[in-house]
Protein backbone atom coordinates (compact mmCIF):
# COMPACT_ATOMS: atom_id res chain seq x y z
CA UNK A 1 0.00 0.00 0.00
CA UNK A 2 1.17 3.67 -0.61
CA UNK A 3 -0.32 7.01 0.62
CA UNK A 4 -0.22 9.27 -2.07
CA UNK A 5 -1.12 12.98 -0.01
CA UNK A 6 -2.53 11.43 2.62
CA UNK A 7 -4.41 9.10 0.30
CA UNK A 8 -4.80 5.49 0.36
CA UNK A 9 -3.56 3.68 -2.71
CA UNK A 10 -4.34 0.26 -2.29
CA UNK A 11 -2.73 -2.61 -4.33
CA UNK A 12 -4.60 -6.32 -4.60
CA UNK A 13 -1.78 -9.24 -3.51
CA UNK A 14 -0.72 -11.26 -6.76
CA UNK A 15 1.70 -13.57 -5.43
CA UNK A 16 0.93 -17.37 -4.10
CA UNK A 17 -2.88 -16.75 -5.14
CA UNK A 18 -5.41 -19.16 -7.45
CA UNK A 19 -7.89 -16.65 -8.33
CA UNK A 20 -10.64 -18.51 -10.62
CA UNK A 21 -13.12 -16.22 -12.00
CA UNK A 22 -17.13 -16.84 -11.63
CA UNK A 23 -19.42 -15.18 -13.24
CA UNK A 24 -19.36 -11.69 -11.56
CA UNK A 25 -17.75 -13.38 -8.61
CA UNK A 26 -13.93 -14.47 -7.49
CA UNK A 27 -12.84 -17.61 -6.59
CA UNK A 28 -9.51 -17.02 -4.61
CA UNK A 29 -7.06 -19.98 -2.83
CA UNK A 30 -4.47 -18.48 -0.51
CA UNK A 31 -1.33 -20.90 -1.12
CA UNK A 32 0.37 -19.87 1.82
CA UNK A 33 -2.61 -20.03 4.29
CA UNK A 34 -4.29 -23.21 2.66
CA UNK A 35 -7.49 -20.41 3.06
CA UNK A 36 -10.31 -20.19 0.02
CA UNK A 37 -12.16 -16.97 -0.50
CA UNK A 38 -15.31 -16.25 -2.60
CA UNK A 39 -15.43 -12.17 -3.03
CA UNK A 40 -19.00 -10.99 -3.96
CA UNK A 41 -19.58 -9.28 -7.62
CA UNK A 42 -18.66 -5.39 -5.70
CA UNK A 43 -15.44 -7.24 -3.68
CA UNK A 44 -14.26 -8.63 -6.76
CA UNK A 45 -14.35 -5.58 -8.71
CA UNK A 46 -12.77 -3.28 -5.74
CA UNK A 47 -10.13 -6.18 -5.30
CA UNK A 48 -9.87 -6.30 -9.40
CA UNK A 49 -9.30 -2.02 -9.11
CA UNK A 50 -6.35 -2.11 -6.57
CA UNK A 51 -3.50 -1.81 -8.59
CA UNK A 52 -1.52 0.36 -6.50
CA UNK A 53 -2.23 3.40 -8.35
CA UNK A 54 -5.54 4.18 -7.93
CA UNK A 55 -6.79 5.99 -4.48
CA UNK A 56 -10.44 4.64 -2.40
CA UNK A 57 -11.85 7.61 -4.37
CA UNK A 58 -11.06 6.45 -7.45
CA UNK A 59 -12.04 3.20 -7.18
CA UNK A 60 -15.56 4.56 -5.94
CA UNK A 61 -15.94 6.79 -8.93
CA UNK A 62 -15.26 3.55 -10.85
CA UNK A 63 -17.45 1.67 -9.21
CA UNK A 64 -20.72 3.89 -9.30
CA UNK A 65 -19.95 3.74 -12.98
CA UNK A 66 -19.88 -0.19 -12.80
CA UNK A 67 -23.06 -0.56 -10.83
CA UNK A 68 -24.94 2.19 -12.19
CA UNK A 69 -25.60 3.74 -8.53
CA UNK A 70 -23.90 6.00 -6.07
CA UNK A 71 -20.61 4.62 -4.35
CA UNK A 72 -18.76 6.08 -1.87
CA UNK A 73 -15.68 6.03 -0.15
CA UNK A 74 -17.66 4.11 2.66
CA UNK A 75 -18.78 1.16 0.57
CA UNK A 76 -15.09 0.93 -1.12
CA UNK A 77 -13.71 0.81 2.46
CA UNK A 78 -15.99 -1.77 3.79
CA UNK A 79 -14.20 -4.24 1.01
CA UNK A 80 -10.62 -3.22 1.92
CA UNK A 81 -11.18 -3.78 5.25
CA UNK A 82 -12.35 -7.70 4.49
CA UNK A 83 -9.55 -7.97 1.69
CA UNK A 84 -7.01 -6.51 4.23
CA UNK A 85 -8.04 -8.84 6.80
CA UNK A 86 -8.07 -11.93 4.73
CA UNK A 87 -4.58 -10.67 3.28
CA UNK A 88 -5.61 -9.79 -0.43
CA UNK A 89 -4.08 -6.90 -0.22
CA UNK A 90 -0.01 -6.34 -0.92
CA UNK A 91 -0.39 -4.49 2.17
CA UNK A 92 -2.57 -4.15 4.88
CA UNK A 93 -5.08 -1.23 4.61
CA UNK A 94 -5.92 1.18 7.52
CA UNK A 95 -8.45 4.26 7.41
CA UNK A 96 -7.25 7.60 7.16
CA UNK A 97 -7.72 9.16 10.28
CA UNK A 98 -11.08 10.95 11.00
CA UNK A 99 -12.83 7.86 8.84
CA UNK A 100 -15.02 5.71 11.23
CA UNK A 101 -15.11 2.02 10.59
CA UNK A 102 -19.38 1.58 9.36
CA UNK A 103 -20.37 -1.42 9.37
CA UNK A 104 -22.26 -3.46 7.08
CA UNK A 105 -25.37 -3.11 8.87
CA UNK A 106 -24.79 0.61 9.35
CA UNK A 107 -24.42 1.06 5.59
CA UNK A 108 -27.42 -0.78 4.48
CA UNK A 109 -29.99 0.78 7.15
CA UNK A 110 -28.19 4.27 5.66
CA UNK A 111 -29.21 3.11 2.63
CA UNK A 112 -25.57 3.63 1.23
CA UNK A 113 -24.87 1.08 -1.87
CA UNK A 114 -28.86 0.12 -2.77
CA UNK A 115 -28.54 -0.41 -6.16
CA UNK A 116 -25.56 -3.22 -5.84
CA UNK A 117 -25.07 -5.67 -3.38
CA UNK A 118 -22.31 -4.76 -0.22
CA UNK A 119 -18.94 -5.75 -0.83
CA UNK A 120 -18.65 -9.50 1.34
CA UNK A 121 -15.75 -11.93 1.39
CA UNK A 122 -16.85 -15.39 2.87
CA UNK A 123 -13.63 -17.60 3.79
CA UNK A 124 -12.90 -21.24 4.48
CA UNK A 125 -9.85 -22.73 5.69
CA UNK A 126 -9.15 -25.64 2.94
CA UNK A 127 -9.76 -28.87 4.00
CA UNK A 128 -6.78 -31.90 4.43
CA UNK A 129 -7.57 -35.14 2.55
CA UNK A 130 -8.14 -37.08 5.87
CA UNK A 131 -10.34 -34.05 6.82
CA UNK A 132 -12.80 -33.94 3.73
CA UNK A 133 -12.64 -37.81 4.51
CA UNK A 134 -15.91 -39.61 5.80
CA UNK A 135 -15.74 -40.04 9.26
CA UNK A 136 -16.77 -43.88 10.59
CA UNK A 137 -18.12 -46.28 13.12
CA UNK A 138 -16.80 -46.92 16.36
CA UNK A 139 -15.71 -50.18 15.73
CA UNK A 140 -13.45 -48.94 12.66
CA UNK A 141 -12.25 -45.91 14.43
CA UNK A 142 -11.08 -47.79 17.05
CA UNK A 143 -9.25 -50.48 15.05
CA UNK A 144 -7.93 -47.75 12.64
CA UNK A 145 -4.14 -46.89 13.19
CA UNK A 146 -2.66 -43.91 11.79
CA UNK A 147 0.81 -42.96 10.82
CA UNK A 148 2.52 -40.43 13.85
CA UNK A 149 0.33 -42.39 16.74
CA UNK A 150 2.53 -44.49 18.52
CA UNK A 151 1.48 -47.67 16.23
CA UNK A 152 -1.12 -48.33 18.49
CA UNK A 153 -5.23 -48.21 17.43
CA UNK A 154 -7.48 -44.95 18.20
CA UNK A 155 -9.53 -44.89 20.85
CA UNK A 156 -12.58 -43.09 21.94
CA UNK A 157 -14.76 -43.74 19.23
CA UNK A 158 -18.36 -42.77 19.73
CA UNK A 159 -19.54 -42.82 16.09
CA UNK A 160 -19.68 -40.44 12.95
CA UNK A 161 -15.40 -39.46 13.88
CA UNK A 162 -12.46 -39.91 11.83
CA UNK A 163 -9.28 -40.98 13.83
CA UNK A 164 -6.76 -38.56 14.53
CA UNK A 165 -3.62 -37.48 15.98
CA UNK A 166 -4.53 -35.58 19.15
CA UNK A 167 -2.43 -33.10 20.31
CA UNK A 168 1.11 -32.92 18.89
CA UNK A 169 1.90 -35.33 16.64
CA UNK A 170 4.82 -37.27 16.43
CA UNK A 171 6.01 -40.81 17.72
CA UNK A 172 4.27 -42.56 20.68
CA UNK A 173 1.19 -40.30 20.61
CA UNK A 174 -2.22 -41.84 20.48
CA UNK A 175 -4.40 -40.77 18.19
CA UNK A 176 -8.77 -40.46 19.49
CA UNK A 177 -11.88 -40.58 17.42
CA UNK A 178 -12.73 -37.13 17.06
CA UNK B 1 -13.36 -58.36 -0.79
CA UNK B 2 -13.58 -57.39 -4.46
CA UNK B 3 -16.81 -55.25 -3.33
CA UNK B 4 -14.65 -53.35 -1.25
CA UNK B 5 -12.57 -52.07 -3.87
CA UNK B 6 -12.80 -48.46 -6.00
CA UNK B 7 -15.50 -48.90 -8.46
CA UNK B 8 -14.03 -49.07 -11.97
CA UNK B 9 -11.05 -50.85 -10.99
CA UNK B 10 -8.98 -53.31 -13.16
CA UNK B 11 -6.33 -55.60 -13.03
CA UNK B 12 -2.56 -53.05 -13.78
CA UNK B 13 -1.23 -54.34 -16.68
CA UNK B 14 1.95 -52.96 -15.26
CA UNK B 15 4.46 -55.01 -12.60
CA UNK B 16 5.06 -52.07 -11.03
CA UNK B 17 3.65 -51.53 -7.51
CA UNK B 18 2.77 -47.93 -6.43
CA UNK B 19 1.00 -48.77 -2.60
CA UNK B 20 0.85 -52.17 -1.27
CA UNK B 21 -2.04 -53.39 1.33
CA UNK B 22 -1.37 -56.27 3.54
CA UNK B 23 -4.33 -57.98 5.37
CA UNK B 24 -4.24 -60.75 7.92
CA UNK B 25 -7.76 -61.94 8.62
CA UNK B 26 -7.07 -64.61 11.32
CA UNK B 27 -10.01 -67.59 11.53
CA UNK B 28 -12.29 -68.11 14.54
CA UNK B 29 -10.94 -70.26 17.31
CA UNK B 30 -13.25 -70.71 20.01
CA UNK B 31 -11.40 -73.25 21.98
CA UNK B 32 -8.37 -70.98 21.84
CA UNK B 33 -8.28 -68.09 24.96
CA UNK B 34 -5.76 -65.95 22.69
CA UNK B 35 -6.93 -63.45 21.15
CA UNK B 36 -6.51 -63.52 17.21
CA UNK B 37 -6.44 -59.97 15.84
CA UNK B 38 -7.02 -59.03 12.34
CA UNK B 39 -4.56 -56.72 10.71
CA UNK B 40 -4.15 -54.62 8.07
CA UNK B 41 -0.72 -52.60 6.75
CA UNK B 42 -0.86 -49.99 4.15
CA UNK B 43 2.49 -49.31 2.58
CA UNK B 44 4.24 -51.58 5.44
CA UNK B 45 3.05 -49.56 8.19
CA UNK B 46 -0.04 -50.99 10.36
CA UNK B 47 -3.37 -48.68 9.36
CA UNK B 48 -5.72 -51.38 10.95
CA UNK B 49 -5.96 -53.65 14.08
CA UNK B 50 -9.11 -55.43 15.66
CA UNK B 51 -10.79 -58.65 16.73
CA UNK B 52 -13.67 -57.34 14.40
CA UNK B 53 -12.66 -58.54 10.98
CA UNK B 54 -15.33 -56.07 9.14
CA UNK B 55 -13.40 -53.15 10.51
CA UNK B 56 -10.64 -54.02 9.36
CA UNK B 57 -11.91 -54.45 5.77
CA UNK B 58 -14.01 -51.17 6.54
CA UNK B 59 -10.41 -48.95 7.06
CA UNK B 60 -9.38 -50.96 3.97
CA UNK B 61 -11.94 -50.29 1.70
CA UNK B 62 -11.97 -46.46 3.03
CA UNK B 63 -7.86 -46.11 3.22
CA UNK B 64 -8.12 -47.32 -0.82
CA UNK B 65 -11.17 -45.28 -1.73
CA UNK B 66 -8.84 -42.07 -0.23
CA UNK B 67 -6.05 -43.16 -1.88
CA UNK B 68 -7.30 -43.37 -5.36
CA UNK B 69 -9.06 -39.90 -4.89
CA UNK B 70 -5.73 -38.14 -3.74
CA UNK B 71 -4.09 -39.49 -6.56
CA UNK B 72 -6.21 -39.70 -9.08
CA UNK B 73 -4.96 -37.69 -12.12
CA UNK B 74 -7.44 -35.12 -14.19
CA UNK B 75 -10.09 -36.07 -11.54
CA UNK B 76 -10.91 -34.61 -8.57
CA UNK B 77 -12.61 -36.06 -5.79
CA UNK B 78 -15.78 -34.39 -3.33
CA UNK B 79 -17.21 -35.97 -1.10
CA UNK B 80 -21.17 -35.98 -2.23
CA UNK B 81 -24.01 -38.32 -2.80
CA UNK B 82 -24.69 -37.93 -6.36
CA UNK B 83 -27.62 -38.77 -8.78
CA UNK B 84 -28.89 -38.21 -12.14
CA UNK B 85 -32.41 -36.19 -12.75
CA UNK B 86 -33.25 -35.60 -16.55
CA UNK B 87 -29.81 -35.26 -17.73
CA UNK B 88 -28.30 -33.52 -15.39
CA UNK B 89 -26.69 -34.21 -11.70
CA UNK B 90 -28.01 -33.31 -8.58
CA UNK B 91 -25.01 -33.43 -5.82
CA UNK B 92 -25.52 -33.30 -2.00
CA UNK B 93 -22.27 -32.45 -0.53
CA UNK B 94 -21.29 -32.92 2.69
CA UNK B 95 -19.34 -35.26 5.54
CA UNK B 96 -20.94 -38.61 6.71
CA UNK B 97 -23.72 -38.09 9.31
CA UNK B 98 -25.05 -34.81 7.70
CA UNK B 99 -27.81 -37.29 5.92
CA UNK B 100 -26.01 -37.74 2.56
CA UNK B 101 -26.68 -41.24 2.12
CA UNK B 102 -29.83 -41.33 3.27
CA UNK B 103 -30.75 -38.10 0.82
CA UNK B 104 -29.26 -39.92 -2.29
CA UNK B 105 -31.10 -43.09 -1.67
CA UNK B 106 -34.47 -41.82 -1.26
CA UNK B 107 -33.79 -39.81 -4.69
CA UNK B 108 -32.85 -43.15 -6.27
CA UNK B 109 -36.19 -44.15 -4.84
CA UNK B 110 -38.39 -41.86 -5.73
CA UNK B 111 -36.68 -42.44 -9.78
CA UNK B 112 -33.42 -40.88 -9.81
CA UNK B 113 -30.57 -42.56 -11.29
CA UNK B 114 -27.81 -43.50 -8.93
CA UNK B 115 -24.05 -41.96 -9.43
CA UNK B 116 -22.62 -41.90 -6.27
CA UNK B 117 -23.28 -42.11 -1.99
CA UNK B 118 -19.74 -40.90 -1.56
CA UNK B 119 -17.84 -39.08 -4.20
CA UNK B 120 -18.69 -36.50 -6.56
CA UNK B 121 -15.96 -37.21 -9.49
CA UNK B 122 -15.20 -33.91 -11.06
CA UNK B 123 -13.61 -33.76 -14.02
CA UNK B 124 -12.10 -30.19 -15.64
CA UNK B 125 -15.02 -29.54 -17.42
CA UNK B 126 -16.98 -30.05 -13.89
CA UNK B 127 -18.86 -32.81 -15.07
CA UNK B 128 -19.31 -35.66 -12.52
CA UNK B 129 -18.23 -38.84 -13.78
CA UNK B 130 -20.03 -42.12 -12.08
CA UNK B 131 -18.69 -43.64 -8.46
CA UNK B 132 -21.56 -46.15 -8.05
CA UNK B 133 -19.85 -48.35 -5.17
CA UNK B 134 -22.55 -49.89 -2.71
CA UNK B 135 -24.81 -47.73 -0.89
CA UNK B 136 -23.78 -47.26 2.78
CA UNK B 137 -26.91 -47.11 4.56
CA UNK B 138 -26.98 -46.36 8.40
CA UNK B 139 -29.55 -47.24 10.53
CA UNK B 140 -30.53 -44.48 12.97
CA UNK B 141 -28.63 -43.87 15.48
CA UNK B 142 -26.00 -46.06 14.79
CA UNK B 143 -22.54 -45.77 13.60
CA UNK B 144 -22.30 -49.23 11.77
CA UNK B 145 -23.22 -49.39 7.82
CA UNK B 146 -25.59 -51.65 5.55
CA UNK B 147 -24.10 -52.31 2.01
CA UNK B 148 -27.29 -51.95 -0.20
CA UNK B 149 -27.06 -52.03 -3.97
CA UNK B 150 -29.40 -49.28 -5.92
CA UNK B 151 -30.89 -51.57 -7.85
CA UNK B 152 -32.60 -52.87 -4.58
CA UNK B 153 -33.76 -49.64 -4.11
CA UNK B 154 -35.47 -49.88 -7.66
CA UNK B 155 -32.83 -48.04 -9.22
CA UNK B 156 -30.29 -47.99 -11.67
CA UNK B 157 -26.79 -46.90 -11.80
CA UNK B 158 -25.58 -44.37 -14.50
CA UNK B 159 -22.74 -44.70 -16.61
CA UNK B 160 -22.58 -41.31 -18.70
CA UNK B 161 -20.60 -38.17 -17.27
CA UNK B 162 -22.84 -35.33 -16.76
CA UNK B 163 -23.25 -31.53 -16.28
CA UNK B 164 -24.34 -30.24 -12.81
CA UNK B 165 -28.05 -29.31 -12.55
CA UNK B 166 -28.60 -28.63 -9.32
CA UNK B 167 -25.86 -28.38 -5.72
CA UNK B 168 -28.10 -29.51 -2.31
CA UNK B 169 -25.97 -28.02 0.92
CA UNK B 170 -28.37 -29.80 3.68
CA UNK B 171 -28.18 -31.13 7.21
CA UNK B 172 -30.78 -33.15 8.30
CA UNK B 173 -32.47 -31.61 11.20
CA UNK B 174 -35.66 -33.25 13.17
CA UNK B 175 -38.65 -31.52 12.20
CA UNK B 176 -37.17 -29.39 9.76
CA UNK B 177 -38.84 -27.74 7.24
CA UNK B 178 -37.57 -28.01 3.74
CA UNK B 179 -37.56 -24.34 3.06
CA UNK B 180 -33.57 -23.75 1.49
CA UNK B 181 -31.79 -20.43 0.22
CA UNK B 182 -30.51 -20.08 -3.21
CA UNK B 183 -26.39 -19.51 -2.68
CA UNK B 184 -24.64 -17.61 -5.35
CA UNK B 185 -21.85 -19.66 -7.33
CA UNK B 186 -19.06 -18.33 -4.46
CA UNK B 187 -21.03 -19.62 -2.03
CA UNK B 188 -21.97 -22.97 -3.90
CA UNK B 189 -17.99 -22.97 -4.94
CA UNK B 190 -16.35 -22.83 -1.26
CA UNK B 191 -19.41 -25.46 0.05
CA UNK B 192 -17.71 -27.61 -2.82
CA UNK B 193 -14.13 -27.02 -1.99
CA UNK B 194 -15.29 -27.55 2.12
CA UNK B 195 -15.42 -31.61 0.49
CA UNK B 196 -12.79 -31.92 -1.89
CA UNK B 197 -10.07 -34.53 -0.91
CA UNK B 198 -6.92 -32.70 -2.89
CA UNK B 199 -8.33 -29.27 -2.52
CA UNK B 200 -4.95 -28.38 -0.46
CA UNK B 201 -2.90 -31.14 -2.68
CA UNK B 202 -4.14 -29.74 -6.22
CA UNK B 203 -5.90 -26.40 -5.40
CA UNK B 204 -5.45 -25.11 -9.40
CA UNK B 205 -6.95 -28.12 -10.58
CA UNK B 206 -9.51 -28.21 -7.18
CA UNK B 207 -10.60 -24.52 -8.60
CA UNK B 208 -10.67 -25.26 -12.05
CA UNK B 209 -13.06 -28.02 -11.91
CA UNK B 210 -15.02 -26.37 -9.01
CA UNK B 211 -15.64 -23.16 -11.09
CA UNK B 212 -17.09 -25.67 -13.99
CA UNK B 213 -19.20 -27.55 -12.14
CA UNK B 214 -20.93 -24.57 -10.61
CA UNK B 215 -21.41 -22.25 -12.85
CA UNK B 216 -24.62 -23.24 -14.14
CA UNK B 217 -25.79 -25.03 -11.24
CA UNK B 218 -28.38 -24.13 -9.03
CA UNK B 219 -27.27 -23.85 -5.64
CA UNK B 220 -29.71 -24.46 -2.48
CA UNK B 221 -28.91 -24.82 0.93
CA UNK B 222 -30.88 -25.24 4.07
CA UNK B 223 -31.94 -27.67 6.98
CA UNK B 224 -33.91 -30.80 5.77
CA UNK B 225 -36.55 -32.95 7.65
CA UNK B 226 -37.07 -36.52 6.38
CA UNK B 227 -35.42 -37.45 2.87
CA UNK B 228 -38.45 -38.71 0.94
CA UNK B 229 -40.33 -35.73 1.77
CA UNK B 230 -36.97 -33.33 0.39
CA UNK B 231 -36.28 -35.87 -2.49
CA UNK B 232 -39.52 -35.25 -3.46
CA UNK B 233 -39.34 -31.54 -3.47
CA UNK B 234 -36.01 -31.09 -5.03
CA UNK B 235 -36.87 -33.25 -8.02
CA UNK B 236 -40.29 -31.72 -8.99
CA UNK B 237 -38.42 -28.18 -8.66
CA UNK B 238 -36.17 -29.64 -10.89
CA UNK B 239 -38.82 -31.25 -13.14
CA UNK B 240 -40.56 -27.75 -13.26
CA UNK B 241 -37.08 -25.74 -14.26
Amino acid sequence: MKETNEQVVPRARKAGLVVRDLNDEVLVYDLERDKAHSLNASAAFVWKKCNGRRTVSDVAQQMSKEFKSPADDQAVWLALDQLSKFHLLDEKVTRPAGMPRISRRDMMRVGAAAAFALPVVISIVAPTAANAQTSISPSVCNARVQPNCGGTPCTGGSGGQTCQPFGAVGAGNPCKCQ
Amino acid sequence: MIERLPPGWKPAPSPVVVNMYSLLISKPDTASRIRRFNLLYAGGIRAARALDAEAVLHTFESDVQLYVGILARRRIFVHAGVVEWQGKAIVIPGRSMSGKTTLTAELVRAGATYYSDEYAVLDARGRVHPYPRLLGMRTPGEGEQTKVRAEELGGKVGVKPLPIGMIVVSQYENGARWRPKKLSAGQGALEVLANTVPARIRPEESLTSIQQAVRNASIVKGRRGEAKETAQIILEALSKG
